[in-house]
């Protein structure tokens, strides 16, 4: 077990649920309720008998105050086809508490939630020069290859999220997308959003930003250069300077906000400074 | 403070680059950020982008420019003037001439070299002995070797400015014989014109400021039918085109104005026609200010020339006759020799033949003279063979050779020159002796081809001319300072000369009565005659020399001189000031560094 995974907070995660109130459809069984009916316990409608149904799920019942023959549909449980996208490119190498480690944190809680409730997971570190992947891994026997993979990963480069995106094998099942980035990136996000949700999916946005994003702490005099692309900016930082620098910020994340809300995606907020049960607790609950 | 190297100040325009590069944005320290996005955003709206920032006090960049200062002053080689530790003769020659007066320097150009040459004397080294030069017109050595520095204060403060041209090449000569006397002589010349040629440990302090300057530099007139036309020239001195008022004054009284377009170093002629017959003095004006106002009025007197008698006496001579007689503005008359005692009141007396024992009321030409008291004769000679005449009356004779059958060869006494002379001796002369022009022919010019010479006529009207002048002064133009010869009358028996500021001065007698020296001022002069108690007036006019009105000629001039002979490697005639400078600058730099380490 690693310093970035320590078993304290394996332990923490194993009692969240990921409870997001959707259905999924697939042919693996898994502990999602499914839109098919199928041989579980829970009641879920009735039909009327056609031939070639089974006679055992003839609700007897119903015959004899309707004179007419139906049968009792039950709700199937399915497993769901969760992805998680984990934005690897070197803008996310940054911050106190640095955003690689607060992400990854958070990629491996949700990982750990989908492989325990049975679901089917993938997660894809998306960057435009060392993308690398897990598809369709079940039961939490697969989480240390979760681990391994997240522990590996190399942040390098820029990232264009609707094009890794693209390159996954996302298929047009529902299912449920989790994107983890800084989202200071190329590529529209609600051109992302728009996509994801053409494949049936839904959608969370975890933008994912440090306590120096969210409130800089710069010198009067001196030059900010963009670890991903080298370009620079020469800052001569006043209290106005500071002002429009939040009001950009603010205009940022509200600018997501109202584009995920337009296309049905929940949008959370994730300051590394909190601890990623905390944020796991709002995605959850998003 | 002087300079060595004053070119050297051309760095200074590294200055305005330091605060240049201080309005550029400042290098900043670089920091990793995740991205520039939100600060590309954050600066848009603050719309802070612009390549030039506004200036803002800066610790740094005010020590940076210190520095720099101190560094161009080091290149320039200061020092301090008369803080010299070697130099112990001094020669200070101040210039008088009247382009001092010029104001361009505040107050003026003269009071600014008083003021240096008191601050030489004040730091002089004690025991110093200072020679004090009036430079102008004549260079005098006001003062010699003197030590007493409060005496030279006053010698200094008792100096006057003229209105007189300068004379550079005579100041050069007098200040190279002063300095020569003594080793170690610094020569410090405070004008607005340095001397042409260098001396040993010669310095040149320039005081002029490059003026502007416009200046009426010559009035004329002629008599016309209509009455008199008047010519006045102005010189424009000034680097730009100007439209001036001059006016012209008659008899001071204001004639008329005119508005004269000048460009820069143009000279205009302005004319002014229709001035009554009767003016007798013309006075122009121009009616603005420059920095110098000495040469902007002008003077000219107006003199008319009357009839006057001559007598010829002569047994007969044709010749004569008919030359006098086309003298213009003379009337002849003849007489024998009989009525010589008899005659008088004429202008000229032409004796022919003949001296009289006694001089007339007149002048006089005495031709072919027999032995007398007046003048001696050595001797006759046959077919003298004559000189080359030199003389200014006989220019028109010399293209024109003569030949002489017998001539007397006549002892020139004191009084006179000889006019025309011969292998025997002088056989021309011409004088002025008891205050009467006289010349004497050694020859009867019947027994002379020179009668029938066309110049002849010409050589009788010169001469007339010369024996009866129209103007008490011979010279066209006369300048402040100037000694002139004044034209007395034969019969004046006390002759003075009013300055235009009312100085009366007696010039005669004694006869002869010598130059008039004291034209000190510019302006109309009156000359006043007494003769058998009738006083008889006449007027001359003393003007501005147009050499001094060009300031900006010597000034561009002064800045070649200064650089080429005022430098003093081993700086020995002043304290150098180059070390202290780079000795300041060295902790300013410490500093500066602190600072920056420091970001304070």
């Amino acid at each position: 077990m690693s310093e970035l995974f320590d078993p304290g907070f394996l332990s923490r995660i194993q009692k969240l649920v990921l409870s997001m109130g959707i259905t999924v459809s697939g042919s693996m069984s898994g502990n999602r309720k499914s839109r098919s009916k199928g041989m579980s316990v829970e009641f879920s409608d009735f039909r009327e008998y056609t031939e070639g149904d089974d006679f055992r799920r003839i609700d007897w019942n119903a015959y004899g105050r309707f004179e007419k023959l139906f049968v009792k549909l039950f709700m199937e449980e399915k497993e769901a086809p969760v992805s998680i996208f984990l934005d690897t490119s070197s803008s996310m190498n940054w911050g106190m508490p640095n955003k690689s480690y607060s992400s990854r944190r958070l990629a491996a809680a949700l990982s750990f939630m989908a492989l325990s409730n049975y679901d089917r997971l993938s997660l894809y570190c998306i960057t435009d020069c060392n993308a690398s992947s897990l598809v369709s891994l079940r039961g939490t026997h697969a989480f240390h290859s979760i681990l391994n993979l997240l522990e590996n990963v190399k942040y390098d480069g820029t990232t264009d999220i609707k094009k890794g995106i693209e390159n996954s094998s996302i298929k047009a099942n529902r299912g449920i997308t989790i994107i983890i980035s800084d989202f200071f990136s190329t590529g529209s996000v609600m051109d992302t959003i728009k996509y994801l949700k053409y494949y049936k999916q839904d959608v969370y946005i975890c933008h994912t930003l440090s306590p120096q994003e969210l409130s800089p702490d710069l010198n009067s005099g001196c030059r900010v250069v963009d670890c991903e692309t080298g370009r620079y900016k020469d800052l001569v930082v006043s209290k106005e300077l500071l002002k429009a620098y939040g009001k950009a910020l603010k205009y940022f994340v509200e600018k997501m906000e109202s584009d995920c809300f337009s296309q049905s995606a929940s949008y959370v907020l994730f300051d590394t400074s909190f601890d990623v049960e905390q944020i796991i607790k709002k995605v959850v609950g998003a | 403070m002087s300079f060595y190297s004053p070119l050297a100040f051309i760095m200074g325009f590294t200055i305005p680059a330091v605060i240049l590069l201080y309005m550029l944005k400042q290098r900043f320290e670089e920091t990793s950020v995740s991205s520039i996005y939100l600060w590309q955003q954050a600066l848009n709206n603050i719309e802070a982008n612009a390549p030039w920032q506004k200036l803002k006090r800066s610790l740094l960049m005010l020590l940076q420019i210190t520095a720099m200062l101190l560094f161009i002053m080091a290149l320039a080689n200061p020092y301090i003037r008369g803080l010299s530790t070697k130099t112990s003769n001094l020669i200070i020659a101040i210039d008088t001439s009247m382009s001092m007066q010029a104001a361009d320097t505040k107050p003026s150009r003269f009071h600014e070299a008083k003021k240096r040459a008191a601050s030489i004397v004040s730091n002089m080294k004690p025991g110093s002995k200072v020679t004090l030069v009036a430079m102008g017109a004549n260079n005098t050595v006001y003062e010699s070797l003197n030590t007493d520095k409060n005496s030279l204060q006053d010698k200094i403060n008792s100096l006057e400015v003229t209105n007189a041209a300068g004379n550079i090449e005579e100041a050069a000569a007098l200040l190279s014989s002063l300095s020569g006397q003594f080793p170690n002589t610094k020569t410090y010349v405070i004008g607005d014109t340095p001397l042409e040629t260098a001396l040993d440990g010669y310095e040149f302090i320039n005081v002029g400021n490059n003026g502007d300057n416009y200046a009426l530099v010559h009035q004329a007139h002629v008599f016309t039918p209509d009455g008199i036309t008047a010519l006045t020239r102005l010189g424009s001195f000034s680097s730009q085109d100007s439209r001036l008022n001059v006016s012209l004054y008659v008899d001071g009284q204001i004639f008329d104005s005119q508005r004269v377009q000048t460009g820069p170093g143009e000279f205009v002629n302005i004319y002014w026609d229709n001035i009554p017959q009767y003016a007798s003095l013309l006075e122009c004006r121009l009616e603005s200010t420059d920095s110098l106002n000495t040469d902007n009025i002008i003077y000219d007197v107006i003199t008319r020339s009357y009839d006057k008698k001559a007598v010829l006496v002569t047994d007969r001579n044709i010749f004569l006759e008919k030359a006098f007689s086309l003298v213009k503005g003379l009337k002849l008359y003849k007489s024998s020799y009989e009525d010589v005692p008899l005659l008088s009141g004429y202008d000229l007396y032409v004796y022919d033949g003949m001296v009289p024992e006694k001089l007339p009321d007149g002048n006089v030409i005495i031709l072919n003279p027999h032995r007398n008291d007046l003048f001696g004769i050595i001797g006759k000679v046959k077919h003298p063979g004559l000189y080359k005449p030199e003389h200014e009356l006989f220019k028109h004779i010399k293209e024109f050779p003569f030949t002489i059958g017998t001539a007397s060869v006549l002892d020139v006494p004191s009084w006179g020159e000889e006019m025309l002379n011969s292998d025997k001796g002088a056989i021309i002369f011409g004088g002025i002796h008891e205050n009467r022009r006289i010349i004497v022919f050694g020859f009867d010019v019947h027994d002379s081809n020179i009668v029938l010479k066309p110049a002849f006529p010409i050589l009788i009207s010169d001469i007339a001319g010369w024996l009866l002048p129209d103007r008490v002064l011979d010279l066209d133009r006369a300048y402040p300072h100037q000694a002139v010869e004044l034209n007395l009358n034969p019969v004046t028996s006390k002759a003075y000369v009013y300055s235009p500021s009312g100085v009366k001065t007696q010039i005669a007698p004694p006869f002869p009565s010598g130059a008039f020296e004291k034209t000190y001022e510019t302006g109309v002069y009156k000359l006043v005659q007494e003769a058998e108690g009738v006083l008889a007036e006449n007027y001359f006019t003393v003007n501005c020399p147009q050499a001094e009105s060009d300031l900006k000629l010597k000034l561009y001039k002064t800045n070649d001189e200064v650089s080429n002979t005022s430098h003093t490697p081993d700086g020995s005639e002043g304290m150098p000031l180059i070390n202290i400078l780079l000795w300041t600058a060295l902790p300013i730099l410490l500093i500066e560094w602190w600072v920056y380490s420091n970001a304070v």
